[in-house]
Protein backbone atom coordinates (compact mmCIF):
# COMPACT_ATOMS: atom_id res chain seq x y z
CA UNK A 1 0.00 0.00 0.00
CA UNK A 2 2.66 2.38 0.42
CA UNK A 3 4.46 2.05 -2.65
CA UNK A 4 1.60 2.42 -4.47
CA UNK A 5 0.45 5.48 -2.45
CA UNK A 6 4.37 6.71 -2.98
CA UNK A 7 4.13 5.72 -6.71
CA UNK A 8 1.38 7.67 -7.35
CA UNK A 9 2.10 10.87 -5.70
CA UNK A 10 5.68 11.21 -7.65
CA UNK A 11 3.54 10.88 -10.60
CA UNK A 12 0.58 12.65 -10.62
CA UNK A 13 3.00 15.79 -10.84
CA UNK A 14 4.72 14.67 -13.93
CA UNK A 15 1.87 13.74 -15.57
CA UNK A 16 0.00 17.34 -15.56
CA UNK A 17 2.66 17.93 -18.66
CA UNK A 18 2.58 14.99 -20.51
CA UNK A 19 -1.10 13.87 -21.22
CA UNK A 20 -2.89 13.87 -24.59
CA UNK A 21 -5.52 16.59 -24.46
CA UNK A 22 -4.82 17.92 -21.07
CA UNK A 23 -8.14 20.48 -22.03
CA UNK A 24 -10.25 17.55 -22.24
CA UNK A 25 -12.23 15.56 -19.65
CA UNK A 26 -13.05 12.24 -20.37
CA UNK A 27 -16.76 13.69 -20.16
CA UNK A 28 -16.17 16.36 -22.48
CA UNK A 29 -14.25 13.51 -25.58
CA UNK A 30 -17.37 11.35 -24.85
CA UNK A 31 -19.76 13.89 -25.72
CA UNK A 32 -17.55 15.22 -28.77
CA UNK A 33 -17.65 11.68 -29.83
CA UNK A 34 -21.68 11.22 -29.38
CA UNK A 35 -21.72 13.99 -31.28
CA UNK A 36 -20.10 12.26 -34.40
CA UNK A 37 -16.33 13.74 -33.63
CA UNK A 38 -13.71 11.74 -35.19
CA UNK A 39 -10.96 13.17 -33.27
CA UNK A 40 -12.42 12.56 -30.26
CA UNK A 41 -12.23 8.76 -31.36
CA UNK A 42 -8.43 9.75 -31.97
CA UNK A 43 -8.27 10.99 -28.78
CA UNK A 44 -9.82 7.97 -27.25
CA UNK A 45 -7.80 5.39 -29.08
CA UNK A 46 -4.30 7.52 -28.52
CA UNK A 47 -5.10 7.01 -24.94
CA UNK A 48 -6.70 3.57 -24.34
CA UNK A 49 -5.91 1.58 -27.39
CA UNK A 50 -2.88 0.09 -26.44
CA UNK A 51 -4.73 -1.12 -22.87
CA UNK A 52 -7.38 -2.71 -24.89
CA UNK A 53 -5.21 -4.29 -27.45
CA UNK A 54 -3.27 -5.40 -24.89
CA UNK A 55 -5.85 -7.00 -23.08
CA UNK A 56 -7.49 -8.34 -25.85
CA UNK A 57 -4.14 -10.06 -27.33
CA UNK A 58 -3.18 -11.80 -23.69
CA UNK A 59 -6.68 -13.05 -23.73
CA UNK A 60 -7.23 -14.00 -27.29
CA UNK A 61 -3.54 -14.91 -27.90
CA UNK A 62 -3.15 -13.66 -31.84
CA UNK A 63 -2.16 -10.72 -32.74
CA UNK A 64 -4.78 -10.15 -35.72
CA UNK A 65 -7.61 -11.37 -33.63
CA UNK A 66 -6.56 -8.86 -31.10
CA UNK A 67 -6.45 -6.02 -33.58
CA UNK A 68 -9.78 -7.13 -34.90
CA UNK A 69 -10.78 -6.71 -31.72
CA UNK A 70 -9.34 -3.64 -30.55
CA UNK A 71 -11.01 -2.28 -33.58
CA UNK A 72 -14.57 -3.52 -32.77
CA UNK A 73 -14.29 -2.32 -29.04
CA UNK A 74 -13.76 1.27 -30.55
CA UNK A 75 -16.12 1.35 -33.34
CA UNK A 76 -18.92 -0.03 -30.68
CA UNK A 77 -17.73 2.27 -27.87
CA UNK A 78 -18.33 5.24 -31.19
CA UNK A 79 -21.43 4.03 -32.10
CA UNK A 80 -23.54 2.93 -29.18
CA UNK A 81 -21.76 3.35 -25.96
CA UNK A 82 -24.40 2.86 -22.96
CA UNK A 83 -21.31 4.23 -20.97
CA UNK A 84 -21.84 7.14 -18.66
CA UNK A 85 -19.06 9.75 -17.77
CA UNK A 86 -20.56 10.37 -14.40
CA UNK A 87 -20.39 6.92 -13.34
CA UNK A 88 -17.23 5.80 -13.88
CA UNK A 89 -14.21 5.92 -15.78
CA UNK A 90 -14.12 5.31 -19.30
CA UNK A 91 -10.90 2.83 -19.46
CA UNK A 92 -12.49 0.50 -17.01
CA UNK A 93 -15.87 0.78 -19.04
CA UNK A 94 -12.96 -0.13 -22.15
CA UNK A 95 -11.33 -2.64 -20.52
CA UNK A 96 -15.01 -4.55 -19.52
CA UNK A 97 -16.13 -4.63 -22.61
CA UNK A 98 -12.91 -5.90 -24.24
CA UNK A 99 -12.37 -9.22 -21.72
CA UNK A 100 -16.15 -9.81 -21.77
CA UNK A 101 -16.28 -9.90 -25.81
CA UNK A 102 -12.43 -11.61 -25.77
CA UNK A 103 -13.85 -14.18 -23.49
CA UNK A 104 -17.07 -14.67 -25.55
CA UNK A 105 -15.12 -15.30 -28.39
CA UNK A 106 -12.63 -17.84 -26.83
CA UNK A 107 -15.81 -19.80 -25.85
CA UNK A 108 -18.15 -18.56 -28.13
CA UNK A 109 -20.21 -21.72 -28.62
CA UNK A 110 -20.75 -23.62 -25.54
CA UNK A 111 -20.45 -21.10 -22.70
CA UNK A 112 -21.68 -17.70 -24.39
CA UNK A 113 -25.02 -16.93 -22.25
CA UNK A 114 -22.98 -18.10 -18.85
CA UNK A 115 -20.11 -15.48 -19.61
CA UNK A 116 -22.71 -13.11 -20.98
CA UNK A 117 -24.57 -13.10 -17.71
CA UNK A 118 -20.91 -13.07 -16.14
CA UNK A 119 -20.21 -10.26 -17.86
CA UNK A 120 -23.24 -8.31 -17.30
CA UNK A 121 -22.89 -8.06 -13.88
CA UNK A 122 -19.07 -7.07 -13.56
CA UNK A 123 -19.89 -3.96 -15.91
CA UNK A 124 -19.16 -1.72 -13.07
CA UNK A 125 -21.45 1.15 -12.79
CA UNK A 126 -19.73 3.62 -10.46
CA UNK A 127 -15.81 4.56 -10.03
CA UNK A 128 -14.96 7.53 -9.12
CA UNK A 129 -11.22 8.80 -8.88
CA UNK A 130 -9.89 11.99 -9.99
CA UNK A 131 -6.32 10.51 -9.82
CA UNK A 132 -7.34 8.57 -13.04
CA UNK A 133 -8.01 11.66 -14.78
CA UNK A 134 -4.30 12.86 -13.84
CA UNK A 135 -2.34 10.23 -14.50
CA UNK A 136 -1.22 8.40 -17.54
CA UNK A 137 -1.84 5.08 -18.37
CA UNK A 138 1.43 4.19 -18.41
CA UNK A 139 1.63 5.48 -14.77
CA UNK A 140 -1.66 3.59 -13.66
CA UNK A 141 0.47 0.44 -15.97
CA UNK A 142 2.99 0.96 -13.55
CA UNK A 143 1.21 1.26 -10.15
CA UNK A 144 -0.79 -1.84 -10.71
CA UNK A 145 2.48 -3.73 -12.06
CA UNK A 146 4.14 -2.57 -8.56
CA UNK A 147 1.06 -3.85 -6.51
CA UNK A 148 0.67 -7.00 -8.00
CA UNK A 149 4.07 -7.62 -6.95
CA UNK A 150 3.01 -7.61 -3.69
CA UNK A 151 0.30 -10.41 -4.25
CA UNK A 152 1.16 -13.76 -3.62
CA UNK A 153 2.18 -15.74 -6.87
CA UNK A 154 -0.59 -18.18 -5.89
CA UNK A 155 -3.35 -15.65 -5.80
CA UNK A 156 -1.97 -13.82 -8.90
CA UNK A 157 -2.35 -17.04 -10.63
CA UNK A 158 -5.87 -18.19 -9.52
CA UNK A 159 -6.79 -14.49 -10.47
CA UNK A 160 -4.99 -14.76 -13.89
CA UNK A 161 -7.12 -17.55 -14.53
CA UNK A 162 -10.21 -16.53 -14.20
CA UNK A 163 -9.78 -13.21 -15.36
CA UNK A 164 -8.04 -13.51 -18.71
CA UNK A 165 -9.33 -17.25 -19.95
CA UNK A 166 -12.47 -16.47 -18.36
CA UNK A 167 -12.83 -20.52 -15.98
CA UNK A 168 -14.84 -20.62 -13.53
CA UNK A 169 -13.41 -21.57 -10.14
CA UNK A 170 -14.42 -25.12 -10.34
CA UNK A 171 -12.88 -25.34 -13.93
CA UNK A 172 -9.71 -23.77 -11.81
CA UNK A 173 -9.77 -26.52 -9.10
CA UNK A 174 -9.62 -29.27 -11.91
CA UNK A 175 -6.86 -27.57 -13.44
CA UNK A 176 -4.93 -27.25 -10.09
CA UNK A 177 -5.85 -29.69 -8.39
CA UNK A 178 -6.75 -27.97 -5.09
CA UNK A 179 -9.75 -27.70 -3.18
CA UNK A 180 -12.56 -25.39 -4.33
CA UNK A 181 -12.54 -23.28 -1.18
CA UNK A 182 -8.56 -22.89 -1.91
CA UNK A 183 -9.66 -21.56 -5.39
CA UNK A 184 -12.21 -19.20 -3.84
CA UNK A 185 -10.04 -17.93 -0.96
CA UNK A 186 -6.87 -16.91 -2.96
CA UNK A 187 -9.02 -15.28 -5.71
CA UNK A 188 -10.85 -13.19 -3.13
CA UNK A 189 -7.93 -12.54 -0.87
CA UNK A 190 -5.64 -11.34 -4.06
CA UNK A 191 -8.59 -9.20 -5.22
CA UNK A 192 -9.09 -7.82 -1.75
CA UNK A 193 -5.47 -7.07 -1.49
CA UNK A 194 -4.87 -5.73 -4.67
CA UNK A 195 -8.09 -2.93 -4.25
CA UNK A 196 -6.34 -2.03 -1.16
CA UNK A 197 -3.37 -1.36 -2.85
CA UNK A 198 -5.17 0.51 -5.47
CA UNK A 199 -7.29 2.53 -3.18
CA UNK A 200 -6.68 5.70 -3.90
CA UNK A 201 -6.69 4.79 -8.02
CA UNK A 202 -10.26 3.41 -7.88
CA UNK A 203 -12.34 5.02 -5.17
CA UNK B 1 -16.76 2.17 5.66
CA UNK B 2 -18.19 0.24 8.59
CA UNK B 3 -21.73 -1.28 7.61
CA UNK B 4 -23.28 -2.88 10.73
CA UNK B 5 -25.46 -5.50 10.84
CA UNK B 6 -23.88 -7.53 8.46
CA UNK B 7 -22.23 -10.64 8.67
CA UNK B 8 -18.50 -11.40 9.64
CA UNK B 9 -17.60 -12.52 5.98
CA UNK B 10 -19.10 -9.84 4.27
CA UNK B 11 -16.37 -8.64 2.49
CA UNK B 12 -15.53 -11.89 1.44
CA UNK B 13 -19.33 -12.44 -0.07
CA UNK B 14 -19.17 -9.14 -2.09
CA UNK B 15 -15.52 -10.00 -3.47
CA UNK B 16 -17.16 -13.45 -4.39
CA UNK B 17 -20.14 -11.44 -5.68
CA UNK B 18 -17.33 -9.57 -8.17
CA UNK B 19 -15.79 -12.48 -8.86
CA UNK B 20 -19.06 -14.30 -9.63
CA UNK B 21 -17.82 -17.84 -7.44
CA UNK B 22 -21.27 -17.23 -4.99
CA UNK B 23 -23.79 -20.16 -4.92
CA UNK B 24 -27.12 -18.84 -6.14
CA UNK B 25 -28.19 -18.88 -1.77
CA UNK B 26 -25.12 -16.24 -1.29
CA UNK B 27 -25.64 -14.10 -4.38
CA UNK B 28 -28.96 -13.64 -3.53
CA UNK B 29 -28.25 -13.01 -0.19
CA UNK B 30 -25.42 -10.32 -1.60
CA UNK B 31 -28.46 -8.74 -3.24
CA UNK B 32 -30.29 -8.60 -0.08
CA UNK B 33 -27.93 -6.66 1.21
CA UNK B 34 -27.01 -4.38 -1.40
CA UNK B 35 -30.57 -3.25 -1.26
CA UNK B 36 -30.20 -2.84 2.55
CA UNK B 37 -27.33 -1.06 2.61
CA UNK B 38 -26.86 1.45 -0.84
CA UNK B 39 -23.41 1.94 0.60
CA UNK B 40 -22.65 -1.37 0.17
CA UNK B 41 -22.57 -0.92 -3.94
CA UNK B 42 -19.44 1.56 -3.74
CA UNK B 43 -17.71 -1.57 -2.10
CA UNK B 44 -18.64 -3.22 -5.12
CA UNK B 45 -18.17 -0.96 -7.71
CA UNK B 46 -14.43 -0.45 -6.24
CA UNK B 47 -14.08 -4.03 -6.79
CA UNK B 48 -15.24 -4.52 -10.11
CA UNK B 49 -13.40 -1.90 -11.33
CA UNK B 50 -10.10 -2.60 -9.31
CA UNK B 51 -10.64 -6.31 -11.34
CA UNK B 52 -11.30 -4.11 -14.68
CA UNK B 53 -8.30 -2.56 -14.55
CA UNK B 54 -6.11 -5.79 -13.32
CA UNK B 55 -4.92 -6.28 -17.37
CA UNK B 56 -3.60 -2.71 -17.49
CA UNK B 57 -0.45 -5.09 -15.35
CA UNK B 58 -0.09 -6.78 -18.62
CA UNK B 59 3.64 -6.41 -20.41
CA UNK B 60 3.73 -3.11 -22.90
CA UNK B 61 2.75 -4.71 -26.08
CA UNK B 62 2.16 -2.01 -29.21
CA UNK B 63 -0.60 -3.13 -31.66
CA UNK B 64 0.41 -2.27 -35.99
CA UNK B 65 0.59 1.51 -36.18
CA UNK B 66 -2.14 1.26 -38.97
CA UNK B 67 -4.66 -0.01 -36.50
CA UNK B 68 -5.68 3.67 -35.16
CA UNK B 69 -6.03 4.85 -38.77
CA UNK B 70 -8.01 1.66 -40.00
CA UNK B 71 -10.66 2.82 -37.30
CA UNK B 72 -10.70 5.87 -37.89
CA UNK B 73 -11.32 5.34 -41.44
CA UNK B 74 -13.77 2.36 -40.70
CA UNK B 75 -15.74 4.93 -38.92
CA UNK B 76 -15.73 7.96 -40.93
CA UNK B 77 -16.84 5.26 -43.77
CA UNK B 78 -19.99 4.40 -41.31
CA UNK B 79 -20.66 8.11 -40.80
CA UNK B 80 -20.18 9.69 -44.46
CA UNK B 81 -23.22 6.79 -45.42
CA UNK B 82 -26.19 9.20 -44.55
CA UNK B 83 -23.99 12.21 -44.16
CA UNK B 84 -24.40 13.97 -47.78
CA UNK B 85 -28.05 13.90 -46.90
CA UNK B 86 -28.08 15.29 -43.75
CA UNK B 87 -25.47 17.86 -44.33
CA UNK B 88 -26.85 19.62 -47.79
CA UNK B 89 -24.63 20.14 -50.36
CA UNK B 90 -24.30 24.09 -49.31
CA UNK B 91 -21.14 26.04 -48.11
CA UNK B 92 -20.68 25.26 -44.73
CA UNK B 93 -19.87 28.93 -42.84
CA UNK B 94 -16.22 28.86 -41.93
CA UNK B 95 -15.61 30.08 -38.47
CA UNK B 96 -12.93 32.25 -39.60
CA UNK B 97 -14.95 34.20 -41.73
CA UNK B 98 -16.78 35.61 -38.19
CA UNK B 99 -15.51 38.81 -37.52
CA UNK B 100 -12.55 38.52 -35.07
CA UNK B 101 -13.32 41.34 -33.34
CA UNK B 102 -16.37 40.04 -31.98
CA UNK B 103 -15.15 37.10 -30.11
CA UNK B 104 -18.54 36.41 -28.19
CA UNK B 105 -19.81 35.92 -31.71
CA UNK B 106 -17.30 33.35 -32.53
CA UNK B 107 -17.96 31.59 -29.51
CA UNK B 108 -21.81 31.51 -30.53
CA UNK B 109 -20.73 30.41 -33.43
CA UNK B 110 -18.69 28.02 -32.37
CA UNK B 111 -21.25 26.33 -30.13
CA UNK B 112 -23.85 26.70 -32.79
CA UNK B 113 -21.50 24.81 -34.80
CA UNK B 114 -21.11 21.96 -32.41
CA UNK B 115 -25.05 22.23 -31.77
CA UNK B 116 -25.59 21.68 -35.39
CA UNK B 117 -23.44 19.06 -35.82
CA UNK B 118 -24.71 17.17 -32.47
CA UNK B 119 -27.94 17.75 -33.78
CA UNK B 120 -27.08 16.67 -37.34
CA UNK B 121 -25.58 13.84 -35.92
CA UNK B 122 -28.63 12.81 -34.16
CA UNK B 123 -30.92 13.41 -36.94
CA UNK B 124 -28.03 10.88 -38.81
CA UNK B 125 -29.07 7.92 -36.74
CA UNK B 126 -32.64 8.49 -36.41
CA UNK B 127 -32.70 8.69 -39.96
CA UNK B 128 -30.35 5.84 -40.20
CA UNK B 129 -33.46 3.99 -37.63
CA UNK B 130 -36.44 5.19 -40.11
CA UNK B 131 -34.37 3.67 -43.59
CA UNK B 132 -34.00 0.92 -41.87
CA UNK B 133 -37.38 0.95 -40.35
CA UNK B 134 -38.78 1.46 -43.75
CA UNK B 135 -36.59 -1.15 -46.04
CA UNK B 136 -38.83 -3.39 -43.25
CA UNK B 137 -41.64 -1.88 -44.08
CA UNK B 138 -41.25 -1.50 -47.71
CA UNK B 139 -40.67 -5.48 -47.97
CA UNK B 140 -43.11 -6.26 -46.14
CA UNK B 141 -45.23 -4.12 -48.28
CA UNK B 142 -43.74 -6.03 -51.65
CA UNK B 143 -44.35 -8.96 -50.23
CA UNK B 144 -48.26 -8.32 -49.64
CA UNK B 145 -48.44 -6.41 -52.84
CA UNK B 146 -46.69 -9.45 -54.93
CA UNK B 147 -48.93 -11.90 -53.00
CA UNK B 148 -52.06 -10.03 -53.80
CA UNK B 149 -50.83 -9.96 -57.39
CA UNK B 150 -50.17 -13.43 -57.46
CA UNK B 151 -53.79 -14.12 -56.16
CA UNK B 152 -54.98 -11.84 -58.83
CA UNK B 153 -53.21 -13.33 -61.26
CA UNK B 154 -54.61 -16.96 -60.91
CA UNK B 155 -58.03 -15.44 -60.16
CA UNK B 156 -57.31 -13.75 -63.88
CA UNK B 157 -56.43 -16.70 -65.86
CA UNK B 158 -59.05 -18.63 -64.25
CA UNK B 159 -61.65 -16.31 -65.37
CA UNK B 160 -59.16 -15.85 -68.79
CA UNK B 161 -59.63 -20.00 -69.18
CA UNK B 162 -63.74 -19.13 -68.34
CA UNK B 163 -63.72 -16.94 -71.36
CA UNK B 164 -61.66 -19.08 -73.43
CA UNK B 165 -64.04 -22.43 -72.98
CA UNK B 166 -67.29 -20.11 -73.55
CA UNK B 167 -65.41 -18.97 -76.76
CA UNK B 168 -65.05 -22.22 -77.90
CA UNK B 169 -69.01 -23.15 -77.44
CA UNK B 170 -69.94 -19.76 -79.07
CA UNK B 171 -68.02 -20.33 -82.28
CA UNK B 172 -70.18 -23.65 -82.89
CA UNK B 173 -72.15 -23.67 -85.90
CA UNK B 174 -76.07 -24.11 -85.12
CA UNK B 175 -75.53 -22.20 -82.02
CA UNK B 176 -79.07 -20.41 -80.87
CA UNK B 177 -79.41 -17.02 -78.69
CA UNK B 178 -81.80 -16.23 -76.14
CA UNK B 179 -81.60 -12.53 -75.36
CA UNK B 180 -82.83 -12.08 -71.74
CA UNK B 181 -84.17 -8.94 -70.12
CA UNK B 182 -84.70 -7.65 -66.53
CA UNK B 183 -88.95 -7.85 -65.87
CA UNK B 184 -88.76 -5.42 -63.11
CA UNK B 185 -88.61 -1.78 -63.35
CA UNK B 186 -85.78 -1.07 -61.07
CA UNK B 187 -83.47 -3.97 -61.81
CA UNK B 188 -81.40 -3.19 -65.56
CA UNK B 189 -79.91 -6.71 -66.10
CA UNK B 190 -79.59 -7.80 -69.37
CA UNK B 191 -77.73 -10.93 -70.92
CA UNK B 192 -78.23 -14.01 -73.27
CA UNK B 193 -78.10 -17.61 -73.23
CA UNK B 194 -76.12 -19.27 -76.40
CA UNK B 195 -77.35 -22.69 -76.25
CA UNK B 196 -74.48 -24.53 -78.43
CA UNK B 197 -76.18 -28.56 -79.21
CA UNK B 198 -72.38 -29.01 -81.01
CA UNK B 199 -71.19 -28.86 -77.93
CA UNK B 200 -73.59 -29.88 -75.70
CA UNK B 201 -73.87 -27.04 -73.75
CA UNK B 202 -74.94 -23.08 -72.82
CA UNK B 203 -73.43 -20.13 -72.19
CA UNK B 204 -74.88 -17.36 -70.26
CA UNK B 205 -73.93 -14.02 -70.05
CA UNK B 206 -75.58 -11.48 -68.02
CA UNK B 207 -75.04 -8.06 -66.50
CA UNK B 208 -75.90 -5.61 -63.73
CA UNK B 209 -76.98 -8.39 -61.89
CA UNK B 210 -78.15 -7.38 -58.04
CA UNK B 211 -76.60 -9.25 -55.11
CA UNK B 212 -78.52 -11.49 -53.05
CA UNK B 213 -78.80 -12.15 -49.62
CA UNK B 214 -76.91 -15.04 -48.24
CA UNK B 215 -79.60 -17.78 -48.15
CA UNK B 216 -81.21 -16.73 -52.11
CA UNK B 217 -79.52 -17.81 -55.33
CA UNK B 218 -80.44 -17.04 -59.25
CA UNK B 219 -81.53 -19.92 -60.92
CA UNK B 220 -82.50 -20.22 -64.51
CA UNK B 221 -85.69 -22.13 -65.96
CA UNK B 222 -86.58 -23.49 -69.73
CA UNK B 223 -90.01 -23.61 -70.54
CA UNK B 224 -89.95 -26.99 -72.51
CA UNK B 225 -93.30 -28.29 -73.89
CA UNK B 226 -95.29 -25.89 -71.42
CA UNK B 227 -93.64 -27.46 -68.51
CA UNK B 228 -90.67 -25.43 -66.45
CA UNK B 229 -86.97 -27.14 -66.40
CA UNK B 230 -84.47 -26.40 -64.03
CA UNK B 231 -81.65 -25.72 -66.12
CA UNK B 232 -78.43 -24.37 -63.45
CA UNK B 233 -78.57 -21.67 -60.93
CA UNK B 234 -75.86 -18.69 -60.30
CA UNK B 235 -74.91 -15.84 -58.67
CA UNK B 236 -73.22 -12.71 -60.12
CA UNK B 237 -69.57 -11.60 -59.53
CA UNK B 238 -68.96 -7.94 -57.56
CA UNK B 239 -69.81 -6.15 -60.75
CA UNK B 240 -72.91 -7.95 -61.42
CA UNK B 241 -71.62 -10.11 -64.22
CA UNK B 242 -72.71 -13.92 -64.92
CA UNK B 243 -70.78 -16.00 -67.49
CA UNK B 244 -71.62 -19.90 -66.95
CA UNK B 245 -71.20 -22.61 -69.26
CA UNK B 246 -74.47 -25.01 -68.58
CA UNK B 247 -74.51 -28.53 -69.86
CA UNK B 248 -77.60 -28.91 -72.27
CA UNK B 249 -79.84 -31.67 -71.39
CA UNK B 250 -83.33 -32.18 -71.96
CA UNK B 251 -84.48 -28.24 -72.28
CA UNK B 252 -82.00 -27.83 -75.90
CA UNK B 253 -84.59 -27.11 -77.69
CA UNK B 254 -86.63 -24.63 -75.58
CA UNK B 255 -87.28 -20.70 -76.98
CA UNK B 256 -88.05 -19.29 -73.78
CA UNK B 257 -86.25 -19.52 -70.49
CA UNK B 258 -86.98 -17.04 -67.22
CA UNK B 259 -84.64 -16.22 -64.28
CA UNK B 260 -85.71 -16.09 -60.77
CA UNK B 261 -84.87 -15.98 -57.09
CA UNK B 262 -84.68 -18.97 -54.91
CA UNK B 263 -83.82 -20.28 -51.72
CA UNK B 264 -80.18 -21.63 -51.97
CA UNK B 265 -80.60 -25.47 -51.71
CA UNK B 266 -82.84 -26.79 -54.99
CA UNK B 267 -86.34 -27.02 -55.77
CA UNK B 268 -87.31 -28.61 -58.80
CA UNK B 269 -89.89 -26.09 -59.46
CA UNK B 270 -89.73 -21.99 -58.99
CA UNK B 271 -90.96 -20.28 -56.16
CA UNK B 272 -89.59 -17.19 -56.05
CA UNK B 273 -90.01 -13.68 -57.81
CA UNK B 274 -89.07 -13.74 -61.67
CA UNK B 275 -86.91 -11.01 -62.22
CA UNK B 276 -85.77 -11.67 -66.11
CA UNK B 277 -87.03 -13.23 -68.82
CA UNK B 278 -85.58 -14.43 -72.48
CA UNK B 279 -86.85 -15.60 -75.57
CA UNK B 280 -85.48 -16.67 -79.01
CA UNK B 281 -83.72 -14.08 -81.05
CA UNK B 282 -82.28 -15.49 -83.72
Amino acid sequence: MTIAKHTLKLNTVQSESDMNSPNQTEAELFQALQAGDLSALGTIYDRYGEAVYRLALRILKDKSEAEDLTQEIFLAFWRNAKYDPNRGKMIVYLLTMTRSRAINRLHQKSTQQKLLQRCQRSIPTHAESNLMEKVSLNEVSQLITKALEEIPDNQQQVLKMAYYEGLSQSEITEQLNIPLGTVKTRTRQGLLKLRKLLKDLVD
Amino acid sequence: MQPSELPPNWEALITGYVLSDLTPEEAALVKQYLETYPELACEVESLQATLALFPLSLPETKPSEGLRSQILQAAKTELNVNHNEIFSPSTPVPLSSLSSSKPWLKIAGIAAVGLIASLGFFNYRLNQKLATAETDLSNYRLQAQLSNTQQELSRHQEELSRYQEALSVLKQPNNRLLALKSITSNISSSGSLVIAPNSEAAILTLKNLPDLPEDKIYRLWAFVDGKKVKCAKFNPDSQGKVLQKIPLQKWGDTTEVFVTVEPKEGLELPVGETVMKGSRAI
